[in-house]
């Protein structure tokens, strides 16, 4: 379904987020329940591979926040 | 009390059992059985003799005809390894005798028919009528094989190429082991796919090319001189991806083998790895798994995601807002179906996927339902249970969905072995900050870089949602400053929120054809069933809901009460046709839940940019989804319909079911309780057998 080209692009961005790691953990241990919550949260964020900071950019002003308002909902504003 | 009911449950059953036990004079004892060796408490294995079994199927039925008798200790069987067993039994239906229907029965292996007490002449001539197909004759005396007595008949496959070659020459000795599997596994298959699935030689020709393409890379890079500690570093990573990939492939070429390969000819030389299926194995309900999976691969490889990203949505300026607060979607977000023509993804020309790798498909009790780059995973519980809402097939289509979401982000994101960046790269980072910051004021960016912002957009969302406690005033410029090291992080956390949206609407949009009340019941039919969502149902709930919002062109807030209608009427549906669970009451409290609302409006403004530019006519009139199925539109006629139990495979062109349309029959079937017999092995085999006989390349 993915072009080979692709692929092997893939295989490459794999290696920056995730140094390599093999996509299916091996820590899947448990009971049935176990198994279905983990196999559908294999593709979990890269946020636990160390990363160094590559470059000083200014930081973007970025105003999306969510609020309480005045009448007591939770509202978007930026 | 209980035997009553024992007997009563039998009745109903149109399941058998093929038992061979091996004797101490190297024979094989044949019987069969209305019930599994192992269904009563004793279990017979206890006495240490080899044991194999498989379920199988009576062949023919009719309506409100009980199951026919059986006889425990046949005096012969014939099977026949027919590629296309649902069309077999059509054909050679008018030429059986009464007696002969009631003595075939259907397999979920490669030996796909079997005909009990029949001679082994009658047994040749039907091989012929079902297009001359391998055929395996066991000629037994008091219920007793002598295995050197059983015929086996394979008819001369036709001009096949020889296996593609491989070089394990130059290869790193690190990965030798693993292109030595991948050899030794493509042989096996190679072999294996000549006679009883010559489609899937592509695959593996495919496959040898990846194959052959990563080992190339991870010599390159073995070579490689690097200039400092990061760059070594960035080296063994990238060999480390490699290797993985080789093991993953390997992996997935092992199961295609022990799953795909075996219970071919001879049968008894050839057991299925999976104990309850161990004489005749599953090689036809693998079968049916690549047809469904090539089945939607070749419908969305008429454009390829990819050519589409660079070719023409990095050379097309269309704004897309930076301001999720005040988003409103409107009339350009609109779907209509009815009168659908070209949208953004269907212009620029032909631009046809041209070396696609079709995806490995297997079962896994242990993975589940499961996509990775090159294979597919369906729970095992399919292979007995297919018909409940839990474990249908057509499960699978979300996954192959999460395959071209993988290849989309790819080339939203990704990068490639000529660079060495973070994800987010500089380029990326400075266009997003132009473009958030200056709004309209913003120069014009091309399409590609403003799908990548409203991702990114998205993920930051995505984590001021969760910035806890939540104030009533603003924060300060600097708390709500991103900077570059910081943007990464947002975006690996929360990407998979926003590839689960992308998911979610190539699933309902092209395989559901848009429907959404029956989307969101086989979504929650399913979802009982898996234990992410109990641990976090808000995302579950707010993915089905910004789904269900799609395409609508609604404001937010009457697009949330839209999908939330929609969602409540589903749910009462699927408690009324017995599927029920606590999780249900969780949802519809939750959709009364503060927070639901802000993580839905942010939900629906990604969702609504995937919908415009990746919604597609082009490739949804390559599927034959329910829309245009008669038993969607609630025709009761079942004689009628082509899936019908009671309807036997034909050559027509016209007759074949697509493999999308048949399983959402047949789920919709289950949803209504209105499935014709109440033996859930049978139909699950069943499906599984008019799947596996759909012509799809």
């Amino acid at each position: 379904m993915i072009g080979i080209k692709t692929l092997l692009g893939i295989i490459r961005t794999e290696a920056v987020e995730f140094g390599g790691q093999l996509e299916v953990p091996d820590r899947m241990d448990g009971a049935i329940e176990s198994y279905h919550s983990a196999k559908r949260n294999a593709r979990h964020g890269y946020e636990g591979t160390e990363r160094k900071p590559t470059e000083n950019r200014a930081p973007i002003r970025h105003t999306l926040e969510l609020i309480r308002a005045e009448d007591g909902t939770l509202k978007w504003v930026e | 009390m209980g035997r009553v009911a024992e007997r009563s449950a039998t009745r109903v059953s149109f399941t058998r059992y093929l038992v061979a036990r091996h004797t101490e004079t190297d024979r094989w004892c044949v019987s069969l059985s209305e019930s599994s060796p192992f269904s009563a408490d004793e279990v017979p294995l206890t006495r240490g003799v080899a044991l194999r079994y498989s379920p199988i199927f009576c062949a023919y039925l009719a309506p409100d005809q009980p199951a026919p008798a059986f006889p425990s200790t046949p005096t012969s069987i014939a099977f026949f390894f027919s590629r296309r067993p649902h069309n077999a039994l059509g054909r050679i239906r008018p030429l059986l005798t009464e007696k002969e229907r009631e003595l075939t029965y259907f397999t979920q292996g490669l030996a796909s028919i079997l005909c009990l007490n029949c001679k082994l002449q009658r047994a040749k001539d039907l091989s012929m009528s079902m297009g001359n197909v391998p055929l395996e004759y066991w000629p037994l005396t008091s219920g007793e094989l002598d295995p050197r007595r059983a015929v086996v008949e394979v008819p001369p496959v036709g001009e096949v190429p020889p296996v593609p070659s491989l070089a394990m020459t130059g290869a790193d000795q690190e990965v030798l082991i693993y292109v030595e599997q991948i050899k030794a596994c493509m042989a096996t298959l190679w072999h294996s796919y000549k006679t009883h699935n010559p489609e899937e030689l592509v695959t593996l020709a495919r496959l040898t090319m990846l194959t052959t393409e990563i080992l190339k890379e991870y010599r390159d890079l073995s070579q490689r001189k690097p200039a400092d500690v990061d760059c070594s570093l960035a080296t063994v990573k990238g060999k480390n991806a490699l290797s993985a990939a080789l093991v993953e492939l390997a992996g997935s070429l092992s199961y295609a083998v022990t799953q795909g390969a075996s219970g071919s000819s001879p049968i008894l030389l050839n057991p299925s790895p999976f104990p309850h299926f161990s004489l005749l194995g599953i090689g036809g309900e693998v079968r049916a798994l690549n047809k469904f999976t090539r089945y939607l691969e070749k419908a969305f490889s008429v454009r390829d995601a990819a050519k589409v990203i660079f070719r023409v949505y990095s050379d097309k300026e269309i704004p897309i807002t930076p301001n999720i607060s005040g988003y409103r979607s409107g009339k350009d977000y609109k779907l209509d179906l009815a009168s659908e023509k070209l949208r953004e993804f269907d212009r620029g020309g032909e631009l046809p996927e041209d070396d696609e790798v079709p995806l490995v498909a297997y079962f896994s009790l242990r993975y589940g339902f499961k996509e990775s780059k090159f294979s597919l995973t369906a729970a095992s519980e399919t292979l007995t249970d297919e018909v409940s809402p839990q474990w249908t097939l057509m499960t699978l289509s979300h996954e192959i969905m999460h395959n071209r979401v993988r290849e989309i982000f790819q080339a939203l994101f990704g990068t490639d072995w000529d660079n060495d960046r973070d994800p987010i790269s500089l380029q990326n980072y400075d266009a997003f900050k132009i473009w958030y910051e200056r709004g309209s004021a913003a120069p014009a960016c091309d399409l590609a870089q403003g799908l990548r912002n409203a991702v990114l957009n998205f993920c930051v969302a995505m984590d001021r949602l969760e910035a806890k406690p939540i104030k009533s005033e603003r924060g300060s410029a600097t708390e709500l400053g991103i900077p570059y090291g910081k943007l990464n992080g947002i975006y690996g956390r929360n990407r998979p929120r926003a590839t689960e949206l992308f998911v979610h609407f190539h699933d309902y949009y092209f395989t559901y054809a848009s429907q959404p009340r029956l989307y969101a019941m086989s979504l929650w039919g399913s979802w009982i069933k898996v234990a992410a969502p109990y641990a976090r149902p808000t995302d579950y709930l707010v993915r089905t809901l910004a789904t269900l919002a799609s395409g609508t062109g609604l404001e937010p807030s009457p697009a949330f009460e839209h999908a939330r209608d929609i969602l409540d009427t589903a749910l009462g549906a699927l408690e009324r046709s017995g599927v029920s669970s606590p999780l249900f009451d969780e949802i519809r409290s939750l959709l009364n839940a503060e927070e639901v609302r802000p993580y839905f409006y942010a939900s629906y403004y990604l969702i609504d940019q995937v919908s415009r530019y990746f919604s597609s006519p082009t490739i949804r009139s390559g599927i034959d989804g329910i829309d245009g199925d008669p038993f969607a539109a609630g025709l009761t006629l079942t004689d009628e319909y082509s899936a019908n139990v009671f309807v036997y495979g034909e050559d027509d062109e016209e007759e074949r079911a697509s493999p999308i349309r048949y399983c959402l029959a047949s789920l919709v079937k289950v949803l209504r309780a209105e499935t014709p017999i109440k033996d859930r092995l049978w139909l699950t085999a069943w499906n599984a057998l008019v799947i596996s006989s759909q012509e799809v390349q």
